[in-house]
């Protein structure tokens, strides 16, 4: 007898794969934001400076980054990089990659736009305390820089995870990865898509509420101070 | 590692059907343009309306875009409402899809620019005698356009890279003609190379005409 | 500051990307030495105590997700024997699209695609193929509708192709006047054709004689004659001899000892047409 290739609904192991394409999601989110706020701190203070050899390489990678789609970022750490670097790169790393990459330019503009918004009395009176430029940002540029920074870090992390979904066009069993393989098992798109598009959202309304709220109490510390 | 002999010469023989790609992003990515301005100022409008109903319409309507994929609602658009006996051909879903994620952006961003007209503005104009519509038109949305254009500009390249998209739906955009032009000649490197760096060249020249345009055009300000 | 930095900015951007063209349409940038590397996969795999194959998962019977979403087809079948016989591990890459088949194999990601792989001269040109271990034809599964009866009648109807796949090389050929779908993977040009978006889709005749008859509805056909018979081998990368050789005296013993006749009536219920060991 021939396997019988039809499946006329959604089972539990598709539950399950469901699942595990949300766990990889936020596997992939979770380490593309950590490496990339680290990228984007550097690349950040490098563009704030006032010296050339910093902000121009910052700015150009910012640049470039910025104006090409992520879809040809991912192709390109996919496929173009094993080739110049001779390494293998799985399509897990590739998509944090990407994704890191990604977010670190969009950051990078976050965080000088925060450093660029403490006011000059700042550095005066930091300089005339007699310190210099590692300990001013330390202490005095940075602790202030970060309250500006971060409602638009989280609006950025909620970026993330939808762009995320992207990677799915290498074959990676994210969300919706999942959700296109259940898709063409099963021919049930309308069901499967708007399941997948209620986990996403599960997944980005909280983020966008706790964004709204960092915005609205971090402002009122900002006016007092 | 295999060894790799790069052949850029392969991508450019080729270079007219990339061409033909890329006009089909910016035209598609036009129209998204505008059709997007018109929805979110409806959005916008809706989202200052004094019916109850109709702000949370509005609102659910920007929540719900804002935070889930454009990848999905394609998807959906295209196979989703396909299997519920809803066809809709595939540039016409690039087009819906693309308008009805960049919309929920536009409301936003409209929103932003009506709030920034200040109060006086609305009384002077009232007290003149001046009829909703005639204030909007004549008032309102002139001076709103100045604090809208920035982000409509930042908007409208965002739609061009995201517009890549489509190509998962069949669209012949240009990230799609390169994924035909690799299947021709295996030469995935280089053609990515060549694709990525057409997209910068139109975004950074696009964008940087729009922002000589807005400097002439607002320089009242 | 600001104007000067974004001027200065975009100038150098585009003076990289000038430089790129320049390189592009200059002469042709070859290392020392013209074809890659001597490879020794076989060597490769039996230290790493690892295969890596690349199979489809869209694309039954050969390589797709069962119900409980378990990798399985006749392809993964192969694989599994393949491991056994070589007792190494079996590791299963899917790999997302047909091109990314060669792709995947020039980059070095898998060791062999085992992925009704249809062996043609230009493929040939990029990687290598193994004797052929089973004969397919090509094939048209269409909406019953759309009235269909040979390959001519495509003209000016749509049709779903799989991008890179040898039934988009074959649409420009039999019906140059037919309006063309690409899609990355031959399940969504198939979920095309069903939800009505196109009127037909040019596969691999196995995978339309398949799929015309698990339809629900009964609306698709599929054409009858095959046209042409099509080799599908194992992929490999260029200048692997031990590879190759071992891969095809595999294929031959796969044939020799009956597990190809098991497997094909396994999963087809019929009996494999005859494949000459050679081309």
């Amino acid at each position: 007898m021939v396997p019988n290739f039809v499946q006329d609904q959604l089972n539990r192991w598709d539950a399950l794969l469901l699942f595990q394409g949300l766990v990889n999601t936020v596997r992939l989110c979770a380490l593309g934001l950590a490496v990339g706020l680290l990228i984007a701190l550097v690349v950040g203070l490098a563009r704030a400076s006032g010296r050339v050899w910093l902000w121009l390489p910052a700015a150009a990678y910012i640049e470039v980054i910025r104006d090409s789609p992520l879809l040809m970022q991912l192709y390109v750490i996919f496929f173009a990089l094993p080739i110049l670097l001779k390494i293998e790169i799985p399509v897990f790393w590739a998509g944090v990659a990407a994704l890191t990459v990604n977010g670190s330019a969009f950051m990078a503009e976050i965080v000088r736009a925060g450093i660029e918004s403490v006011g000059r009395d700042q550095w005066d009176a930091a300089r005339s305390l007699g310190m210099g430029y590692p300990q001013i940002m330390r202490w005095v540029v940075l602790p202030q820089a970060i309250r500006v920074m971060i409602p638009p870090a989280v609006g950025l992390s909620i970026g993330l995870v939808k762009d995320s979904s992207i990677v799915s066009v290498l074959s990676y069993v994210e969300l919706t990865r999942a959700g296109q393989i259940l898709m063409e098992k099963t021919f049930l798109s309308f069901q499967v898509f708007g399941i997948v598009a209620v986990l996403y959202f599960l997944l980005c309304y909280p983020l966008s509420r706790l964004a709204l709220w960092t915005e609205r109490s971090l402002q009122v510390v900002k006016a007092d101070g | 590692m295999p060894g790799y002999v790069f052949q850029f010469r392969l991508v450019f023989q080729d270079f007219a059907t990339l061409l033909e790609g890329a006009a089909l992003t910016l035209h598609l990515s036009l129209l998204t343009l505008v059709l997007s301005l018109v929805v979110g100022t409806i959005g916008a409008l809706c989202r200052l309306s004094r019916l109850g109903w109709l702000r949370r319409l509005a609102t659910w309507y920007v929540e719900v875009v804002r935070n889930t994929p454009l990848l999905v609602q394609l998807f959906f658009i295209y196979f989703g409402l396909g299997q519920v006996n809803i066809d809709v051909p595939n540039y016409l879903a690039a087009l819906i899809g693309l308008v009805f994620n960049n919309g929920a952006y536009l409301t936003e961003i409209v929103r932003a620019g009506i709030e920034a007209v200040p109060r006086a503005q609305y009384d002077a104009a009232l007290s003149l005698g001046l009829s909703y519509p005639q204030l909007m038109r004549r008032v309102v949305f002139p001076q709103a356009f100045r604090v809208i254009y920035p982000p409509l500009c930042n908007q409208f390249i965002g739609i061009i890279l995201f517009s890549s998209l489509v190509s998962v739906i069949a669209v012949e955009d240009l990230a799609l003609k390169g994924k035909m032009l690799i299947s021709r000649t295996f030469r995935s490197f280089e053609t990515y190379m060549v694709v990525t760096a057409m997209y910068v060249v139109m975004t950074v020249t696009i964008s940087a005409a729009l922002k000589l345009v807005g400097r002439r055009a607002f320089r009242r300000a | 500051m600001e104007v000067i930095g974004r001027r200065a900015v975009v100038g150098s951007v585009l003076a990289a990307l000038g430089t790129l063209v320049a390189l592009g349409l200059g002469p042709e940038v070859a290392p020392a030495q013209q074809a890659p590397a001597q490879q020794d996969t076989l060597q490769a795999v039996i230290k790493r105590g690892e295969l890596i194959v690349g199979t489809f998962n869209f694309f039954p019977p050969w390589g797709y997700l069962d119900a409980q979403n378990n990798l399985v087809g006749m392809d993964v079948d192969i694989a599994k024997d393949l491991a056994e016989q070589m007792k190494v591990k079996l590791s299963l890459v899917p790999v997302p699209t047909a091109p990314d088949r060669i792709n995947f194999l020039v980059a070095g990601k898998i060791d062999v695609a085992i992925s009704n792989f249809t062996a043609t001269v230009e493929r040939s040109k990029t990687i290598t193929f193994t004797d052929p271990y089973v004969i397919d034809g090509f094939g048209v599964i269409f909406r019953k509708e759309a009235k269909i009866k040979d390959w001519p009648d495509m003209n000016g109807k749509k049709v779903a192709v799989t991008t890179g796949s040898t039934g988009e090389i074959l649409v420009s050929q039999k019906a140059p006047k037919a309006q063309v779908l690409r899609f990355d993977q031959a399940s969504a040009a198939l979920l095309a054709v069903q939800q009505g978006k196109a009127d037909a889709q040019i596969e691999d005749y196995t995978y339309t004689v398949y799929h015309a008859g698990r339809d629900p509805k009964k609306s698709l056909g599929f054409i009858e004659k095959p046209f042409d018979l099509n080799p599908y081998a194992f992929g490999v990368r260029k200048n692997d001899q031990e590879w190759l050789t071992f891969l095809n005296f595999y294929i031959y013993k796969l044939h020799q000892s009956g597990k190809m006749k098991e497997l094909y009536k396994k999963w087809f219920n019929a009996e494999p047409a005859r494949v000459s060991p050679s081309w």
